[in-house]
């Protein structure tokens, strides 16, 4: 069969053929390419907690800041065992929050806002708390959760 | 050595090649038929490669010219429209928590997703404009005429259907626009009066447009419509094969059948030019998928209303004009419209078919297009105005009332305790 | 001293201690003025008001402050001595310090008992008890008479909200004020003011009113030196800034500036960054170095603005791009806090510090600019695409077209 009919094809319609095989193979590449799994889609917002620090490389006293989402927490270590973790930005202006451990204080560097760990506001130019998350210890390794509303 | 491996393969190929075909029932034929690949009637009773041959030497009637592509231009886009439906669903989720970022995915992080996105999105416009062009080449040919009446009507409802997939689809990314345009409409709808309330609340499955209505979108786009829109168009061909395309309007009433012996074969010469048209629609709408994708608006918020309203399809556009100018008599209006239309072939049953000589079709055919065209203009300047829903009672900081600046003075004031209460409590 | 005038001596002393002696600290009783106190006979009115307040809570009565026979019916009877009626002025200070100034009465309630020594040092006591002109407020003129409310039930003439209408009642008073030469403009200006709006539009009762600035009992304008202090006790930080400027130099060496000639007294506004020189100006001649300084800072401040604008309308770009923009927000809250700090620290003047500040808003927000510029690459990429489509689309178009020819060519 094959010698028959390459005799009546004429060079066209071989130019024809061969750009349309060209053209189908190419789509089949595109759409494999597509379903290839690739990055995962993952939500950060929807994740039920988000990774903070390994235990060991979060000394007392000291602060870590953790994005979850469109948020941004500061979990402060406070003694030994003992973490709290609030809203990382200052509700009146979203100023970057940092944890004073001398003073044992939570402030904003852009004007003068001091908050205690429960997130109330202790003295500024603010009414509005910031807001409170739970953190937990799972195999030494530290994760912020959404807070227990029941509590 | 080669050689006699190669013979042999080759014979071993042909040998399968004949068992096929002399296994496979010439009715496989048939469903490429319905499915509108294939044009001439299939004689069942040869082997299926005669048939083959056979139906492919079908000479279609030779008036048919390039506006008859419009049909297939449409089912093309449809087809398209299918093919990324079904490559969107692998990544799309529909719950009003991930929907959003999941078409952010698609754009971006997945390969070439953001073509199929865009080539869906761009079909859905162009089936549109290939919908309104066919069924006015048909109705100025008044192609619905007897014995076509049934087909007119399929038309439309397909028309119906399409339309509908494209509004149960636009709410599906999820975003500011696709939220606030639903609520816009459903809104519009419960201004009906006796049952507007009801519809509106079973259109969307909440009093707000909420995750029950993405649910039911969904549904509705992905596994109702796809259905009925597969019978509606296996029976259009089917209507379209059985009946023959409408001869040309010089000839008053029905040509007989053997006039379609003198027009072009379907293989090559039909083939060839769906072919050319296939290729130019696709490239036409790759090349709009490149240069004009589809943009993401922000997230859906249902407590804040954005500030601008940008459409991104056809009917969305005539949609906003029509509620804006109208409010919810658009669905009485679109429904006369379209029974006026549906009913069309039972009234103009004459053999006449120029324009000149349909007065009231004329009119009734001008008034949809007109409607249809001024309300899309229309529309299109309204893309930077909010939608016309308020969020009531917001109580955002800058909104809260003034607290009243007048002392009190010595306003009666209440007593907090009843007047003869003795003693400490 | 014979004994009839011990007698009377020991007579008149109780008869004065019975006006000015300290009360007794008053039982927690829950008092009622019903028919059978005397007093409401006649004066229902007050009666009214008085039981809505405090005073009547804490089982005050009207012979408490008064004096009179509550037992009485008759009004010569009602009205025995010891009476004190409708008091002046001096007379009501008096009679609420009797009570309000002995920490041993004010102790159980919380309540400071320095009102009175308070008042003394204020420019409304010396109008009122040192040089007794009447036109000085007594305690009863912002505290009501017999409607007291504590100062946070917002009811109360002294709650944060109301206390600048009752400074009002006189100070927006031009006859009252024009012999002292004080304007009327203040509550004006007050109100649409950034404090005031912030305390009546945004109900942010933290809001400093004009007790915060200028004191309540002991009212008085903060003279020059002071008022970075006043300014400072809420805004701490900017007044550290100002003390380690040039600016603060000037202030504690006696000269100006002060806080108010920038940002105004009542009328307090945030400056626009396009309006610091000019704000300069009032006190620099243009021309000088320090006008020069001016300029470079408005210059920074005004291009840290821009800047974050862009960054902003980047992000916002991003978004209609389709891209994920977590980490680009992250970068831009991190910009935004550089360059709030920036406004904090402009008031040192420091220019190492403000360079650095304006230099890191102006980075950061360079990288999410980069961002948006990947992501137009992307874009254009995907519009390089559309050469080989249309090559293999008019390909196909020019084959098939040849083809037809032929066909047709066959076909006659």
């Amino acid at each position: 069969m094959p010698p028959k009919l390459l005799s009546k094809l004429s060079s066209n319609d071989l130019l024809l053929v061969g750009v349309l095989v060209f053209s189908l193979t190419l789509g089949f590449l595109i759409v494999s390419a597509y379903f290839m799994p690739s990055q995962q889609l993952e939500i950060p917002r929807l994740q039920p907690a988000v990774r903070v620090a390994d235990v060991d490389n979060f000394p007392v006293g000291t602060s870590r800041r953790v994005s979850w989402g469109d948020r941004l927490i500061l979990v402060v270590h406070r003694t030994r065992g003992e973490y709290f973790a609030v809203q990382g930005t200052a509700s009146s202006d979203g100023c970057l929050l940092h944890w004073d451990a001398d003073a044992m204080r939570v402030v904003s560097p852009c004007s003068y806002v001091v908050y205690d760990l429960s997130g109330n506001v202790m003295v500024g130019l603010t009414t509005k708390p910031l807001a409170q998350y739970r953190v937990f210890e799972r195999e030494a390794v530290v994760y912020v959760a959404e807070a227990d509303h029941g509590s | 050595m080669v050689r006699r491996a190669l013979s042999y393969i080759g014979s071993a190929l042909s040998q399968t090649y004949q068992a096929v075909k002399a296994s496979t029932d010439a009715s496989v034929l048939g469903a490429a038929r319905f499915l509108g690949l294939l044009y001439g009637p299939i004689d069942r009773s040869l082997p299926v490669d005669q048939a083959l041959k056979k139906t492919l030497r079908y000479r279609l009637a030779p008036h048919v010219g390039w506006r008859h592509s419009l049909g297939g231009i449409a089912y093309l886009l449809f087809v398209i429209l299918v093919a990324t439906g079904v490559m969107l669903v692998f990544y799309y989720r529909p719950s009003p928590q991930e929907a959003h970022a999941s078409v952010q995915h698609i754009v971006s992080d997945v390969a070439f997703g953001w073509l199929v996105r865009d080539v869906h999105a761009w079909s859905a416009n162009l089936i549109v404009i290939a919908l309104i062009l066919h069924m006015g080449r048909v109705f100025v040919e008044a192609s619905y005429k007897p014995p076509r009446e049934t087909n007119w009507l399929i038309g439309l409802l397909l028309m119906v259907v399409v339309f509908l997939f494209g509004a149960s689809g636009y709410l599906l990314p999820w975003d500011q626009w696709s939220y606030w345009l639903v609520a816009e409409i459903t809104h519009a709808m419960e201004g009906l009066p006796l049952f507007g309330a009801t519809m509106a609340d079973a259109v969307r499955g909440d009093e707000v447009v909420s995750g029950a209505t993405l649910s039911r979108f969904f549904a509705l786009h992905v596994v109702l419509l796809p259905w009925i829109a597969a019978a509606l168009l296996v029976y259009h061909f089917t209507l379209v094969r059985r009946r023959g395309i409408a001869p040309p309007m010089s000839i008053p009433g029905d040509a007989p059948k053997g006039a379609a012996g003198l027009g072009v074969p379907f293989f090559p010469t039909q083939l060839l030019r769906s072919l050319i048209v296939s290729s130019l629609v696709i490239a036409v709408v790759i090349t709009l998928a490149a240069f004009f994708p589809r943009p993401v608006g922000d997230p859906a918020d249902i407590s804040t209303v954005p500030e601008s309203l940008v459409t991104t399809w056809l009917l969305a556009d005539v949609a906003r004009a029509l509620i804006r100018y109208v409010g919810p008599w658009l669905f009485i209006i679109l429904l006369v419209l379209l029974g006026g239309l549906a009913v069309l072939p039972l009234f103009d049953r004459r053999p006449a078919r120029q324009l000149r000589d349909r007065r009231i079709a004329l009119l009734l055919g001008a008034v949809f297009f007109l409607i249809f065209a001024s309300a899309w203009f229309a529309g299109h300047q309204m893309r930077n105005t909010p939608p016309s829903i308020a969020v009531e009672h917001d109580s955002g900081a800058s909104e809260q009332a003034p607290i009243p600046i007048e002392p009190l003075g010595l306003s009666p004031i209440q007593p907090t305790q009843p007047e003869n209460e003795e003693g400490v409590p | 001293m014979k004994r009839s005038q011990l007698f009377y001596l020991a007579l008149g002393i109780v008869a004065l201690s019975a006006v000015a002696v300290p009360r007794p600290a008053q039982a927690q009783v829950r008092v009622t003025l019903d028919d059978t106190y005397g007093c409401v006979r006649c004066h229902a009115d007050k009666r009214q008001s008085f039981i809505a307040g405090i005073h009547s809570e804490r089982g005050l009565r009207c012979h408490d402050c008064h004096g009179g026979d509550p037992s009485s019916f008759e009004i010569d009877a009602g009205h025995s001595q010891p009476f004190l009626g409708a008091p002046t002025k001096r007379e009501t200070v008096e009679l609420c310090a009797s009570c309000h100034s002995d920490p041993n009465q004010m102790r159980q309630y919380g309540l400071p008992a320095d009102q009175l020594a308070e008042f003394r040092a204020s420019r409304h006591g010396e109008l009122l008890l040192i040089r007794e002109i009447n036109d000085g407020p007594a305690c009863t003129d912002c505290h009501d008479a017999h409607t007291i409310l504590p100062p946070e039930d917002a009811r109360s003439d002294v709650h944060p909200t109301n206390i600048s209408s009752t400074c009002a009642t006189c100070h927006d008073d031009a006859e009252m004020m024009d012999p002292y030469g004080i304007p009327v403009d203040q509550f004006e200006t007050y109100r649409a003011s950034a404090h005031g709006l912030s305390l009546y539009e945004e109900g942010n009762a933290a809001s400093p009113t004009c007790v915060n600035c200028h004191g309540s009992h002991a009212a008085l304008p903060a003279p020059a030196g002071e008022v970075p202090n006043v300014c400072g006790q809420c805004h701490v930080l900017v007044r550290q800034e100002f003390y380690e400027g040039p600016h603060g130099d000037a202030t504690l060496g006696g000269r100006r500036p002060r806080t108010i000639n920038c940002h105004r007294k009542h009328g307090t506004e945030h400056i626009p960054h396009e309006a610091v020189q000019a704000t300069c100006r009032e006190c620099h001649e243009s021309g000088t170095p320090e006008d020069d300084i001016a300029g470079a800072l408005q210059e920074t401040l005004v291009q840290a603005e821009e800047d974050l604008e862009a960054a902003g309308r980047s992000i916002d770009e991003l978004v209609r791009h389709g891209r994920d923009v977590t980490s680009a927000k992250l970068r831009f809250r991190t910009a935004q806090a550089s360059q709030l700090q920036l406004t904090l620290v402009q008031h040192s003047l420091d220019s190492l510090r403000i360079e650095d500040l304006s230099r890191r808003v102006r980075s950061t927000s360079r990288g999410i600019q980069e961002i948006e510029e990947v992501s137009q690459e992307h874009r254009w990429e995907h519009k390089l695409m559309t050469i080989p489509v249309w090559f293999l689309a008019l390909a196909v178009v020019f084959f098939s077209a040849i083809k037809l020819s032929g066909v047709r060519r066959t076909d006659e």
